[in-house]
């Protein structure tokens, strides 16, 4: 089996969720328009309770409340409210991780610690689109739902060598399968047919000196993901920290003294969404 | 804490009082760690002066002596994730020194998932 075959055999994750699909085509299309967002967003009466909920928290600190999906959409905009989407669906969309490998809340709490580091650091930068970069993070480890459902008994294995030989999780995928969550993370990402930009980080937010096209959304991710590790909200499956790459630390001009002031607002934003990844999500 | 002109307020720095526009309208709740896109909100909403408390997470690297048996506790339960990090390295000693102070603040029942 290789990464792109055991995607395909992953049946839960053949295509994005279809709420994604339909904000895409409506986004795309040359007449779109901010109010058939909203209503395509309003036909699902628990993703646009989601979604209020996300631009009505600090994630945003909107001085005022926003009471409906048309002013989020009006006020984030409307590709940022279908990344949004995106994230506020993807648990429900991959079910659970099997129990006896990880904790499916906590798998998905640390993404959502990724996430909230990654938003944190690209607004550190000035960055606008903060949005992405929470999609970014959150989607980082994706490929490991696929590897621990289609190959639980190996992952199980895997998961207990790494803990008992303090090694890197993602240095034995590569040495049992052949390749590494980041790889099955690719295939995903090309097969839903997803952004190249989020297809580029996925695939070397391990290895971010391989990203040739989107390099700092890769260094964001990538430090997201050590510091998101840091914080101990959650677990990827990784017992270790994984190895900070100098160069990427430094493209992104985080003073050394605002490290734990980052951490600190880290573990903050992810405790405040934690309700994202709590079971009473899954498919609401 | 002190008093601050908007325009001197910092990013991660906490609101210590109530934000109200000039009407006397709450903008901002205690509590709040301000980001940059809410320092230009609370400008926009015409705030001149907030109340705010410097973070003070952003330390030397080094634990409060009284503390340091606790410093020490928490730095043995975190040794498994970091024992292979490159603590030589100022910017993995920070990061280290910061999850190893978050440590000490956990309460019993938060834990740790790692």
């Amino acid at each position: 089996m290789n990464p792109e075959t055991m995607v395909q055999a992953f049946k839960a994750c053949a295509s994005p969720p279809v709420i994604y699909l339909r904000l895409n085509e409506e986004i795309n299309h040359p007449d779109s328009s901010l109010g058939r967002v909203g209503k395509i967003i309003g036909e699902d009466a628990s993703l646009s309770a989601r979604l209020l909920r996300l631009v009505n928290s600090s994630f945003y600190g909107f001085p005022q409340r926003i009471g409906t999906i048309n002013e989020a959409v009006f006020l984030v905009g409307s590709r940022q409210v279908r990344d949004l989407a995106l994230v506020t669906t993807l648990k429900s969309s991959f079910g659970s991780i099997p129990r006896d490998l990880i904790d499916t809340e906590s798998f998905w709490l640390h993404s959502l610690a990724c996430g909230a580091a990654a938003k944190l650091i690209a607004q550190s930068m000035g960055k606008q689109d903060v949005e992405r970069y929470f999609l970014l993070g959150v989607m980082h480890d994706i490929g490991r739902i696929v590897m621990f459902n289609m190959e639980p008994i190996r992952s199980e294995a895997i998961l207990r060598r790494a803990r008992s030989e303090a090694r890197s999780l993602t240095d034995l995928e590569h040495e049992v399968f052949g390749f590494t969550h980041a790889q099955v993370g690719r295939a995903l990402t090309e097969q839903w047919r997803l952004p190249v930009f989020l297809n580029e980080v996925v695939r070397y937010h391990h290895s971010p000196e391989r990203a040739s096209s989107f390099p700092e959304e890769t260094a964001i991710v990538h430090t997201a993901d050590i510091l998101a590790h840091a914080v101990q909200l959650g677990a990827s499956g990784e017992s270790i920290l994984p190895a900070l790459h100098r160069p990427s630390w430094e493209r992104l001009m985080i003073p050394t003294a605002g490290i734990e002031r980052l951490m600190r607002s880290i573990h903050e934003e992810t405790t405040a969404m934690a309700w994202l990844s709590s079971a009473t999500e899954i498919g609401a | 804490m002190a008093k601050v002109p908007i325009e001197m307020v910092q990013e991660g720095w906490k609101v210590i009082a109530e934000v109200r526009d000039p009407s006397g309208r709450v903008l901002m709740n205690s509590g709040t760690t301000i980001t940059l896109r809410q320092k230009e909100s609370l400008m926009q909403y015409g705030v001149l002066v907030i109340d705010v408390q410097e973070s003070d997470a952003a330390g030397d690297g080094t634990a409060n002596a009284g503390d340091e048996e606790r410093f020490q506790t928490a730095a043995r339960t975190l040794e498994p994730l970091f024992v292979h990090a490159d603590r030589s390295w100022d910017v993995v000693a920070a990061i280290h020194t910061a999850a190893v102070r978050m440590q000490m603040d956990r309460s019993p029942a938060e834990g740790s998932a790692q």
